[in-house]
């Protein structure tokens, strides 16, 4: 056993080794045939690559060479842009063009992108074909030319599916990167917004883009920021939810200190408030730190529509927010251990449609909350046209034709509805709601409503202790900063948030002077 | 060890504590009201609880059952009886949603102390439950009367009777017995049921009017109507207590009537010391008034008029007013002997110095003692319409 165990490593140690040997920066030759060739093996033969031949200096056949690979690059731009001005100068040749001077020539004359690199080693090159490059190799120079031709195919902008909007920008972010942050430079004009752009990723490479406004943000949460993604040592991040839980401060946590969104205004919104956004190449979802409790219950639209109603519905969303936590386990407990504490009336009617259910109200709440669970990932998972399907189905299964089977009581049906809805009003905390919803179920089937204040004593404890890149979670309750008290449950009117939110920045801003001393 | 500091705190929180006594829906029998009988031949208590049957009430397919059930059970003691119900009944006897408690005369005469003891040594039965007597009747029977009731439950019925009550009825519950049984300087009045046979419809019709005045805890006799009335004037403790109806003769013409509605009553009891034996009560009862009725269709003829009508109708709500609350004082000091006005407990805290001299005396002393009554009733107008409908041709 051992032995094998050793052996492994053996093997591991050394396939690592070769691969690092692989790796070394080697240097370009002369002669383009022999870096063709070192580029075909790098890239394993593989058989989208594509590479050409040609000569553009008088009587040479072969004395530049174009590589790139199929799919990746916009193939009419190495038509009309590489290639026809390279095969044009073999006619307008001048004659004081020596092989020599080729490369500087090219560069100032011939090619017009905008976006040219002149490179010297192998590995440089491999990464620029990679991304979508094209190199051009020229012979008797020990260095290639990569010329951006990087195209895709790409979602158009359109509405999120997961943020819908009565009022407000319907502008999502697509998968492409530069498209997300472009979609940023232009509701934010100021030289302030830095995109720092880094590679993550062994195997995919990915790019990601830090964004954040130099002069409104904290630059120890930026140093923060770097300091983990940096520390980030993985395969692959292939959507922004690795980054996420790779930097997230407390991975143990039901809650989620890191946010994330996929419209464009509410990412710019974050990033006026000394937020630190990270767009992750390959999806629309961008994550922003440090993420505060109450943005769970806050949305784009608070803002856009006038205060009272913004206020009233931000209220709504936390009693949604109770609700859907407690819900299964009040009802539970008052029709397990506290029949004297509803009133008669209710107690009869709670009682009548419970007489002929065979199953205790606890496993009776706890099977309809677990059907309801498996309905809705059906629902997310089922491919379009089969969804009807369900949704009949479930109306049927958590229904009236459950209750007239005598299975389940219609309350429960009811607690079960409510406890449903009000989940969706707190989406951003959906998945966190699910888990809290069963261990107080739990809690209440056993200890009753003392099983639930024992519940919210170590939920409400928890969130206390959490902290997102130093932001106190519960700020600005806990600790208190009152003056942000303005935007947090209720949103008074926007001439009156005057300043930045202290809980994020940690340094009084102001965004606009006090309404008294305007002009 | 902050692992194993952890471990001990969950295992306490859990296990030390909480809610063990689990019951589901479907094991617990809700008693909605109880009536206490005594069995005249051995001597026995017997305790009727009448049990809901959920399943009667469901909105979706009800059973077609009488929508509750009447369990009997007769021994010594009302804690055993609680008990020995589960035996008859297939269902846990459950007293939090009791609304009323009944108890027969005979028993109320025994003493209700000993009865109702367990009810608040264990919680079971809650403080606010309507308490009354049935008189003429056994309390059992006024379980089981169908009444003129809407709601299907005969103790929805007589809950419901007991909140709407007006002022020549006296209401208390468990709760207000125990606080005046206990007190010292005061007895407790209760409610009292009576059942009456009707001739023109076809049940029996059950109807709470009067009181039944105790003397410490048994019962010495009841109030009628106007003696409740009385009663209830005396004891009115601010604003919105006992409404209801007084008629006074209408003054503009003869045998026609006026009726003013009282509104608001609020009364105060001064005890005046004089001397060491020399004590006497002032009652203040302060009403707010409105007339609601005038069968006299007199024409008035000025305003001036009008409001001299006003005052005068004043004056004579004050008598009648007056007339009543005397009349059940004279009653409660001469006929039942029981203070049930708290006059002893208003004198032992506004003087209880006087109060240490005639406490051990006090149930004499009551008898004696002068209260003079004065009674204001403000008129607050006279509806919506100023003098009389004058009918004219």
């Amino acid at each position: 056993m051992r032995n094998i165990r050793q052996a492994l490593h053996n093997r591991l140690v050394k396939s690592n080794h070769s691969s690092s040997k692989n790796d070394d920066n080697k240097s370009l030759t002369p002669s383009v045939k022999i870096n063709i060739k070192w580029l075909k093996e790098a890239l394993k033969n593989s058989a989208d690559i594509i590479h050409r031949e040609f000569g553009i200096i008088k009587n040479n056949n072969t004395d530049t060479a174009i590589f790139y690979i199929d799919g990746i690059v916009d193939n009419d731009y190495i038509n009309r842009y590489i290639i026809v001005p390279l095969m044009d100068m073999e006619q307008k040749q001048e004659k004081n063009i020596t092989i020599d001077h080729l490369l500087n020539h090219l560069l100032d004359k011939v090619l017009p992108s905008s976006n040219v690199k002149v490179v010297h080693n192998l590995n440089e090159v491999i990464h620029g074909v990679l991304v979508g490059k094209t190199v051009l190799f020229l012979e008797n120079h020990q260095s290639a030319i990569l010329v951006n031709t990087i195209s895709y195919d790409s979602r158009p902008i359109e509405e999120p599916d997961t943020e819908s909007t009565v009022r407000g920008s319907r502008e999502g972010f697509n998968e492409v990167l530069n498209t997300n942050t472009s979609l940023i430079r232009r509701k934010i004009v100021n030289p302030d917004l830095v995109f720092e752009e880094k590679v993550i990723g062994k195997q995919t490479q990915t790019r990601i883009r830090i964004a954040y406004i130099d002069g409104i943000v904290n630059q120890e949460i930026v140093e923060e920021v770097r300091k983990r993604i940096n520390q980030i040592d993985t395969d692959m991040v292939l959507e922004s939810g690795y980054i996420e839980q790779f930097i997230e401060d407390t991975p143990s946590s039901l809650f989620p200190t890191v946010g994330n969104s996929e419209k464009s205004d509410k990412i710019a919104a974050k990033l006026l408030e000394g937020r630190v956004a990270i767009f992750c190449d390959g999806t629309p979802f961008v994550i922003t730190v440090p993420y505060l409790f109450i943005e769970s219950l806050q949305v784009p639209e608070d803002y856009y529509s006038r205060p009272f109603i913004s206020s009233f519905v931000r209220l709504l969303r936390l009693l949604a927010l109770f609700l859907t936590i407690s819900t299964p386990g009040v009802f539970v407990s008052v029709a397990t251990y506290h029949h004297e504490m509803v009133p008669t009336q209710l107690l009869i009617t709670m009682a009548a449609a419970q007489e002929r259910v065979p199953f205790p109200s606890f496993l009776e709440t706890l099977i309809m909350i677990t059907i309801f669970q498996l309905l809705r990932e059906a629902g997310v998972r089922m491919p379009r046209p089969v969804g009807s399907a369900i949704s009949i189905v479930g109306a049927l299964v958590i229904g009236e034709a459950a209750v007239q089977a005598g299975l389940v009581g219609a309350p429960t049906v009811i607690v079960v509805a409510l406890t449903a809805i009000t989940g969706f009003v707190v989406s951003a905390l959906n998945n966190t709601v699910i888990i809290l919803r069963y261990v107080i179920l739990f809690l209440a089937g056993g200890l009753g409503f003392y099983g639930i204040l024992l519940g919210a004593l170590v939920i409400v404890g928890h969130l206390c202790s959490l902290r997102s890149f130093g932001s106190p979670y519960l700020s600005p309750f806990a600790p208190v900063f009152f003056k942000e008290w303005k935007d947090a449950l209720i949103r008074m009117p926007l001439w009156s948030l005057n300043k930045r939110p202290e809980s994020v920045i940690w340094e009084p801003q102001r965004r606009q002077d006090d309404y008294n001393n305007r002009k | 060890m902050i692992l194993r500091k952890t471990f001990i705190i969950i295992l306490t929180t859990i296990f030390l504590t909480g809610c063990w006594d689990r019951l589901e829906l479907t094991e617990i029998g809700m008693v909605v009201a109880m009536a206490i009988d005594i069995d005249s031949e051995t001597g026995e208590y017997i305790l009727t609880s009448q049990y809901l049957r959920p399943a009667t009430e469901s909105t979706l397919s009800p059973s077609g059952d009488n929508p509750t059930v009447l369990v009997s059970v007769n021994g010594k003691t009302i804690s055993d009886l609680m008990r020995k119900a589960n035996q008859e009944i297939d269902r846990k006897g459950f007293y939090a949603h009791n609304k009323m408690v009944i108890v027969s005369e005979d028993v109320a005469k025994a003493g209700l102390i000993p009865v109702l003891e367990t009810f608040q040594r264990r919680q079971e039965v809650r403080g606010y439950v309507w308490l009354a007597v049935a008189k003429n009747v056994k309390a059992k029977d006024i379980l089981s009367v169908e009444g003129n009731s809407i709601s299907r439950i005969p103790a929805q019925f007589l809950y419901s009777l007991f909140s709407n009550a007006e002022y020549n009825a006296v209401t208390s519950n468990l709760l207000q017995y125990y606080k005046q049984v206990l007190k010292k300087g005061e007895n407790p009045v209760t409610g009292v049921v009576k059942m009456e046979e009707e001739k023109e419809v076809p049940h029996d019709v059950v109807n709470l009017v009067g009181g039944a005045a105790f003397q410490k805890d048994k019962l010495v006799g009841f109030l009628n109507e106007r003696e409740a009335r009385g009663y209830n004037w005396l004891k009115a403790k601010g604003p919105h207590f006992e409404r209801g109806a007084l008629y006074l003769t209408s003054l503009l013409e003869e045998e026609k009537l006026v009726t003013v509605l009282i509104k608001d009553v609020k009364s105060n009891i001064t005890p005046i010391v004089k001397g060491p034996s020399e004590i006497s009560f002032r009652i203040d009862v302060k009403q707010v008034a409105e007339i609601t009725g005038q069968q006299s269709t007199k024409k008035m003829e000025k305003k001036l008029t009008l409001a001299d009508y006003l005052k005068k109708v004043e004056k004579l709500a004050e008598n009648e007013v007056k007339d009543q609350v005397q009349a059940v004082i004279a009653k409660a000091q001469k006929e039942y002997k029981s203070d049930i006005f708290g006059l002893g407990n208003t004198l032992k805290r506004k003087e209880p110095e006087t109060w240490s001299k005639v406490e051990n005396n006090w149930p004499q002393t009551f008898q004696e003692v002068e209260c003079t009554v004065n009674v204001e009733v403000d008129l607050l107008n006279s509806g919506l319409i100023q003098g009389t409908l004058d009918p004219s041709e």
